[in-house]
This record gives structure tokens, sequence and C-alpha cells, in this order.
């Protein structure tokens, strides 16, 4: 087994890092850990970091000494988004014979990022890799990378099953806050779309109070037909990948970019409902009245994961890029 | 590359001291230079056509010794009294926190500036412009409640945070989330002879402000290479132009005389408001009739490409974005884009018929946020 890839992440980023180094293990050659410099505060404490360790900031000794153990052994350090000045200082005084990998997973000129940060590590990096849903627009030479998403389930309500048919259930949780121009995913057309549909008697909006882990949000995921990711920016999210898996009709607002940013990882076009705030109303009352046009996109989505989104495929993007430059270092 | 569409007629007259006093002098006697702009046909920001007389208080006779006093010393006399406007006060090179202060502005942020005011050894026309743009109450953009001033100096060097060249994080890192969270509130960032890549961190810490950076004629310091790629508009000479002329400038405007360099930057601010119906306009090939377009325009998008490809043999993103726009180049027959692009990139647009422009311009038009479809044949 080759040595193991590290990674290294600020905060939880919604669990990406963690998701990626728990399916390395699972379904790759590589063995793989990852440090996790600080948790989120309050209720998102802890929803994000299962599988990850996370460092405190220093105050975990073990978690440093464990992080310097792996970083001197480690065939790869891939540091996601950006590490604090604490961390790269931590990385830069150990004696290894690591490859740097950089993956960014936000988007220019707005929160978390702003800019790239390769630079400012003073690090060899030795490839950039970029999100692949919007994100590579903004970083133009990175080579693209899917975010994984857990391996598909089948969904809770069968469309076909006439108990189930009375209500339409529709998944709504824009859970971060974050504006701006490519985080913001709230809309006045989409809030009104939502309040006018949700009058019907045939129709449910469900609601989620408080953030959840991503293993309840699956599962309530997978009792619900229709995910609403955002229709204003362009671009998909985590929750549009999310609502494939769990066999629901996606509504987004993905320009043919980012359809294209799909389809070169995953193979074939996603079949998403993209829409906008001046169709989305419309857009929602042809799946809430035509039962029929509803199961089969439900049907056609959970295909479509099963086909083109299983971690275990996706994975081999991963280690194809760590074997190469392991190969080109040696 | 464009010019101004205006023409400019020096005139002479006295001015009150209700218009002095905007500026911070208080001198009895002035020597002042009007001018006079034709109505433009843009979008006026609430000036109306006959309010378009921009009146410009250039060299004024100090009160005391009788003599002229030239732009420059007048810039430091103006830096003496407190600019209520101020909103930071920066020094390049320290490692300090910034803070931007709460400035109750419009709520449109197309009609709100951030004037970078650079105190370093400025030029002569350099703080002429700085005095024409703060005495200015006429245009809106301008006016107390639209036009906030960061004051810059390079004095203090601090050993950075973090070991590295990279100031533009650096300086990113600086403003603490508050003053970004206010950035947002600026459509516009002018810097005037920008030397470092402090405007750049002002405006990619905003996704809403646009970079303005003026050249003055007399500027002899070297030129920003990031500034001058990364900004939205250049504000020269036709001699400066021409040397970037080898740089992906996204839009130039070109003044002939200092005169001009006022009404440039408000003619800029104007090309860049919102756009009633921000229809798609061909911009390189794509005139004949297109299906379909009715439903393309409605839904926002801001770039349109005829591909000469069916879907299916269509290129998808296996690479890098670099790589795939290339492929998309090669299969582009059209573009249209929306009015509000047509004015953002348009020098770039001026040389579409280049293949490697065409990839330069939807390179940069997607990294600032434009949203595309295709129509595939």
């Amino acid at each position: 087994m080759p040595n193991p890839i590290v990674h290294l992440s600020s905060t939880p980023l919604a669990g990406a890092p963690a998701r990626l180094s728990r399916t390395l293990q699972r379904h790759s050659k590589f063995d793989s850990l990852c440090f996790i410099e600080r948790d989120y505060r309050k209720d998102m404490a802890g929803l994000f970091t299962d599988g990850a360790l996370v460092l405190d900031g220093g105050a975990n000794k073990d978690g440093d000494e464990l992080l310097e153990m792996a970083v001197k052994t480690a065939s790869i350090i891939h540091i996601h988004n950006y590490i604090p000045p604490r961390l790269v200082e931590f990385v830069r005084d150990i004696e290894t014979d690591a490859q740097f990998v950089y993956h960014l997973h936000s988007p220019r000129r707005e929160g978390p990022l702003y800019v790239p940060r390769a630079e400012e590590f003073d690090l060899p990096i030795a490839r950039e890799l970029v999100v692949a849903q919007m994100h590579p627009r903004f970083y133009p030479d990175a080579t693209p990378v899917p975010n994984i998403v857990p391996a598909a389930k089948p969904s809770l309500r069968d469309p076909y099953d006439e108990s189930l048919k009375d209500k339409v259930k529709i998944l709504y949780f824009p859970a971060q806050a974050r504006g701006g121009r490519w985080n913001g995913k709230v809309s006045k057309q989409l809030t009104q779309a939502l309040d006018t549909v949700s009058a019907h008697k045939d129709v449910e909006i469900v609601k989620i109070e408080r953030p959840q882990p991503s293993f309840a949000l699956e599962r309530i995921r997978r009792t619900c037909d229709i995910t609403i990711d955002e229709i204003v920016t362009g671009g998909f999210h985590q929750i549009s990948l999310e609502g494939l898996q769990a066999g629901n009709a996606v509504i987004n607002g993905a320009d043919e970019i980012s359809m294209r940013v799909m389809m070169g990882w995953a193979g074939e076009k996603p079949p998403f409902i993209r829409s906008h705030p001046n169709t989305i109303h419309d857009d929602l009352w042809n799946l809430i009245n035509d039962r029929e046009l509803l199961a089969e996109t439900k049907e056609i989505s959970a295909d479509y994961a099963e086909k083109n989104m299983q971690p275990k495929n996706l994975i081999k993007l991963y280690e194809n890029i760590y074997q190469q430059i392991i190969n080109q270092a040696l | 590359m464009r010019k101004l569409r205006q023409t400019l007629i020096p005139n002479t007259r006295s001015w009150d001291s209700a218009d002095l006093a905007l500026q911070g002098t208080p001198v009895e006697k002035q020597k002042l230079e009007d001018v006079v702009v034709n109505p433009s046909s843009q979008p006026n920001f609430g000036v109306s056509p006959s309010d378009n007389a921009l009146a410009i208080p250039i060299g004024t006779i100090d009160e005391f010794t009788g003599q002229d006093l030239s732009s420059r010393e007048l810039f430091h006399r103006s830096l003496v009294t407190a600019e209520p406007r101020t909103i930071a006060k920066v020094s390049f090179w320290s490692n300090k926190l910034i803070q931007i202060d709460e400035q109750k502005l419009a709520a449109k942020i197309t009609e709100n500036s951030i004037l970078l005011r650079n105190l370093d050894e400025p030029t002569e026309l350099e703080c002429r412009l700085y005095a024409e743009i703060l005495s200015n109450n006429k245009f809106i953009a301008f006016r107390n409640r639209h036009l906030g001033i960061v004051d810059l100096v390079s004095d203090t060097t601090d050993m950075p945070a973090l070991k590295g060249s990279d100031d533009l994080t650096r300086t990113i890192e600086r403003f603490i989330s508050k003053s970004k969270a206010r950035l947002l509130q600026y459509g516009f960032v002018i810097a005037v002879n920008p030397a470092n890549i402090f405007p750049i961190a002002l405006q990619q810490s905003s996704y809403s402000s646009k970079l303005i950076c003026v050249y003055t004629p007399d500027f002899e310091g070297s030129v920003d290479r990031d500034c001058i790629e990364k900004a939205d508009r250049i504000i020269c000479t036709a001699e400066t132009a021409a040397a970037l002329k080898d740089f992906d400038v996204a839009g130039i405007d070109i003044f002939d005389q200092p005169e001009q360099m006022l009404e440039s930057v408000t003619s800029c601010i104007q090309s860049f408001s919102p756009k009633q119906f921000n229809m798609l306009m061909p911009v390189w090939n794509g005139f004949e009739r297109i299906e379909n377009i009715d439903r393309m325009a409605l839904t926002a998008r801001d770039l349109v490409l005829k591909l000469k490809c069916s879907e299916s043999d269509a290129p998808s993103v296996t690479g890098s974005f670099s790589e795939y726009i290339e492929s998309v180049s090669k299969e582009c027959t059209a573009i249209l884009a929306s009015e509000g692009l047509c004015e953002r990139y348009v020098s770039l647009i001026e040389k579409l018929d280049d293949k490697a422009t065409r990839a330069s311009f939807l390179k940069r038009a997607l990294n600032d946020g434009a949203r595309c479809e295709f129509i595939y044949a």
C-alpha cells in the first residue's frame, strides 16, 4: 500500500474533505487521514467532522502528534481551500518527501476564500484541483474533481404507490446563510413560488428547523419528491448531487457551462430541471400537477446517480491524479 | 478602446462659499476653470442634461501670500481639514487590521463609489482629479451620501504575517469581516495611478464592485501589471493605451487633455449603470434570426454561444477549464452578450475576430460571473 494521503483543512467545508478521505480508505489503494484545524461553532458543531480529527488550533496535542507522524510518512498532502498560518508553519517544519496538492472549494471575491491561497503557503504545490461544479470558471488552470456524495439509496417514497400519491413533498433547506454572487441561495421569486404552492392541499414543504448531520438529511431527502437547490447564480451545489442520489427531482439554475462541467466527470448530462426566478413558479406546478412526470423524473435521477455518481467509481479520478503526481516525483 | 464622445469647452466663472466648502479650502478669491460638458446620451444618474455643467476649481490664490496654489498644495491642505467621507486610512505595508467605517449610503450600489486616495507623493494631475471628484456634487456617485474615501500610504514596513510575497491575500485578510460586508455597498473603486495591489484587494474583497484605474498624463511610476489585467476599466491617454496593447484589458477609455479626466470617470460609471432590458446583442457574428432567443433573454443569461457542433458532440470539461474554453472557442460560430457585458468588456469585444481574444473574453466574462447558454447545431 502506498504511503498515506493527508488531508488538511481549516474548517469541515461541509464534510467534503472528510468524505473524500473516508471514500479513499474504503474504495482505493490509498490509506487516508483527514485533519481539520477547527470545527464549526454552535448548532453546526460536530455535524461534518465524522471521520476527521479536529486539531482545535493546536489545543489537541495528541492530534498534532498524529499529524506530525502522518506528514512525515505521507505520499501526498492534500490542502483543502486554505489552512491557517499555524498549520502552514507546522507542516513546513516537518521533514517529508510528500507532494502537495491544493484543492479549491469556494468561489472568488466572496467568503471564505476571496482569492486562491496557494502562493501564501509557500509550499511546492504539485497540482491544483477545483470542485467540479460552477467553480472551474474561477480557477481555469486547476483540474476539476467531483465532490463525493454518499452512494445512492432507494427513495423511501415510491411515487407509484397509491398510498403516497396524496402529497408532493418538497425539500428546500438553504443551510448556509452566507450571501454572495455564487454563495447566495435565496431569491424572492422562489420564496413566493413556494408560498403559493404550499397553500395547495397536495403539497408539503418539508422544513428543517436546524442543521442536521448529513446521514439525517439524506434520510429526510429520501422521503421527499423534489429537492430545490438555488436558481439565481448559474451554478449548482452539493444539495443537487444529494438530491439525485436520493432519487429526487432536482431543481436548480445551472447554466450550460455548469452542466458541461458535471458531464466532464459524470459522463452524461445531469437530469436537473433547470429553472430561473422567472420560470420557477411554472416549473414547480408542472411537477406537482403531473404526477407521471414527477415519477419519471425521480426515476431518471436515481438511475443517473446509480450509473454515474457511485463514490467507488468517482474516487478513481483522485487515485489517478495522486498516482500521476507520485510517479512524476520518482 | 474608445474615446470620449463629448466635446469639452473651457469656461470661467466665480464660485460662492458653498461650493468651496465642499473642498475644505476657505479662500475668498478664486481663479476658476469650469468645464461644460455636452449632454450625454448615457443614463444620467439623476443629473439632468442642463445640470451637466461640472464646475471644477483648479488653482486657487493663497489668502495670505496672494500666490497661485498648485493642485498638489491644495491637496495637502485639504488633508488637514477633516473629510467626513473618509472611511479608512490604510498603511499598505502594515499588518494591522483594516476597518472600513460605516457610511450612510444610497441603496443602489451602482450609485456608490470608493475613491482610493494615494497620499504618497501624488502627481499634480492626480491631486487635481481628487479635488475635482471631491468637489463635485452634481454627479450622483460623487455626492456626500455616495462617495467614501480610503486614504492609502506606504510608509511602514512590518514583516508579512506569512512567509512568501502574496500581498494580495495578506491585504484581503486585513479587512475585518464587518469591513468586507461594508465594501459590498460600493459599486465602484476609483484608483488613480495605482502603484500596488491595494485596489485589487478592494475589488476582490467584494463581488459587487468594479475597479476603475485612472492613469494621469504626468504619472511616471511603474504600472502594476495585475491592476491593468484585473481592472474593469482603464482611463488613460492614447499614449498609455498604446503601451497596453499587449494586455487583455477589459475596457479602455481614452482622454486627450487632463481637463477630460473627470468626465471620463463619470462617463465610465454611467456606462456601467444597470440596463433596463439588458438585451442580448450580437458581438461576434450572430446577426441572423435565432430560435428561442426570447426565452433565453428571459432567463437572464449574460452570454449565448452558437456552436457548429451538435449537443452530443460538444466538448465537456474533462481537463482544465482553460483547455475547455479553447475547445469551445474552436466550435463557436457566433457570440451574443448582454448589454451589460458589451459595456464591461468593450475593448475585448472589439477584437473578437482574433481567436485568442475570443477565448480570453469568454474566460474573463465567465470568471467575473457571466451565465452562459449554448445554441447547438
